[in-house]
Parts: C-alpha cells; structure tokens; sequence
C-alpha cells in the first residue's frame, strides 16, 4: 500500500513535469517573438521600457519570489508533519498572490486609462517613437496578461490545497497535490524572473 | 535523497534561496541604472538565469527527482535554446 502511494506519487510528478515542458514551450514562444522584434526596434522598446513603473514591477518580483519561498516551506513542513505551519505557509503564498495580481491591475488600469492598450486610436496617433513602441505595448500586455492568467489559476490550485490542508487529505503521508501545486506555482515564478527584465529592465 | 524527501528540506536553506533571489534581484535592477547597452541586456539574461537555476535546484528541488525528469528538462530546455539560436542566425541574414 505504501510502495504503490510512492510510486504514484512519482508519477503524478514527472507528469506535472511534462505538462511544464508545454508551458516553457509557450512562453518560450513569446520570449522568441519578443527577441525578434527587440532587434528591428530597439529605440522603440527602450521607449515602452522606461514609461513602465519600475518601483512597482520590482515590488511584484520580490511578492512573487516570497510566496514561492512560502510555497516550498509549506511543502518542507507537511514533510516534516506540521500541518499547521504548512497551511499558514500556503495562506502566506495565497495572500501574496493576490498582492501580485492587484499590483498588476493597478499598473493595467493606469496604462488603460492613460491610453495606452492594444488597438488604440489615440495611443498609435500620439505615438513618439514610431512603430516599436506599439509593438512593445502589444507584448507587454500578451506576456503580463498570459502570466496573470497563469497566476489566476495558480492560486485557485493553492486555494484547493489549502483546503484539502486544513480538511486533513493533505497529510505527511499523501502530499502529491501540494507538491504539484508548488511545482506549477515555482515555474510562474520563474517565468515572471524573465519577463520582468525585458519588460522592465531595457529602458 | 529519500531521506531528505520524508524529512523535507530545512527551512534556513529555503531562507537562504530567498536572500539570495532578492540580491540578485537587487543587482539587476542596479545594473540596468548603469546604462550598459546592448551588454546590460545580457548581463539582465544572465542574472534572470542564474535566479531561475536557484528555483529549480532549491524551490523545486530537481536534484531529488531522477534521471527522467533532469534529461527531459535539459531536453526542453536545449530545444528552447536551439530555436532561439536558429532564429537569432536567420536574423542576421536578413537585411535592414
């Protein structure tokens, strides 16, 4: 009965490892698309780059970086069977989440109401530094926009968690879930590790 | 490794992962203020690189999974490189 849980358990695993791959490959899509337009419009990005709110892209990499901090203590601690501290290490990474995606609004909405999205008139009409800083306006809400869809879906999984911690399923014994979880939430924190210096970083 | 796997990894080398991220996190935002060029860029890439690797080996803990899992990573991840290389080698020849 215990070899079979372990082994399943290594199995759930290399799948949730599988299924990363595809989401590195989907990123990695965009990161390439980003490259290639990087190159043709320099000054226009440099442009796009230094109108972003560094405080505020710096504050949401250290957010995200501490919940997945908080997401491995939570893993450490069911293994080392202290389910109290495990499910307020994952309340900690939810919060945090959380913190990271209404800084993200926040930042959406100014650039929003400032006109600055994807098809506006008024943003390609008043455009100083021609064509490459559009196409920079248009990665930056495709690649911050995919990964807060990523960030939605990984706190919904850590908010399952969670209550399958508080409910005893998750248990020193059986923690395939919180391990799966993690491993999603610590690849959406790696993705954030390299979207921020090309969206923040090249102005 | 199935003993540190039961046991679960120590919270001062978690900790430490954590400080080692925000310095360096630290560094590249103090190195994109130096206005290096087209260099800071890959002094950005590297550092973005050097945080992810501490994710993988600390965070998610890659060492304890077997050999399936590391050769298929590096497989993604040397199939991610080689098309970023290609692109980058096709670009070159193109004018303008």
């Amino acid at each position: 009965m215990g070899t079979a849980a372990v082994s399943d358990s290594q199995g759930s695993r290399f799948g949730m490892w599988l299924f990363l791959y595809s989401e590195i490959m989907l990123f990695g899509a965009l990161f390439i698309l980003y490259a290639a337009y990087f190159l043709k419009y320099q000054s226009g990005f440099a442009a796009g780059g230094s109108e972003l709110d560094l405080t505020l892209g710096t504050a949401n990499t250290l957010i995200l970086l501490t919940s997945s901090f908080a997401v491995a203590s939570s893993l450490a601690a069911v293994q080392k069977g202290s389910m109290k501290l495990s499910g307020a290490f994952l309340l900690s990474a939810i919060v945090l989440g959380m913190v990271f995606l209404g800084i993200k609004y926040f930042e959406w909405s100014h650039k929003i109401s400032a006109g600055i999205y994807p098809g506006s008139a008024a943003f390609k009409a008043a455009d100083p530094a021609g064509h490459g800083r559009i196409i920079f306006y248009n990665l930056y809400f495709t690649m911050t926009g995919i990964h807060a869809v990523h960030v939605t879906i990984g706190l919904i999984v850590l908010m399952i968690t969670f209550a399958f911690t508080a409910s005893g399923r998750i248990s020193r014994d059986n923690h395939a879930l919180l391990e799966n979880a993690g491993l999603y939430w610590h690849l959406v924190d790696i993705l954030w590790i390299f979207i921020f210096p090309m969206l923040y970083l090249i102005a | 490794m199935d003993n540190e796997n039961s046991k679960g990894q120590p919270y001062m080398r978690l900790a430490g992962a954590l400080l080692t991220l925000f310095l360096l996190t630290c560094i590249t935002v103090y190195v994109s203020r130096l206005k290096l060029g087209s260099m800071g860029i890959w002094v950005a890439l590297f550092v973005a690189a050097a945080k992810s690797s501490v994710v993988l080996l600390i965070f998610m803990h890659i060492k304890k999974e077997g050999k399936a899992v590391m050769i298929s990573f590096l497989a993604a991840v040397f199939i991610l490189a080689l098309v970023i290389g290609i692109l980058f080698f096709d670009l070159s020849y193109r004018a303008g």
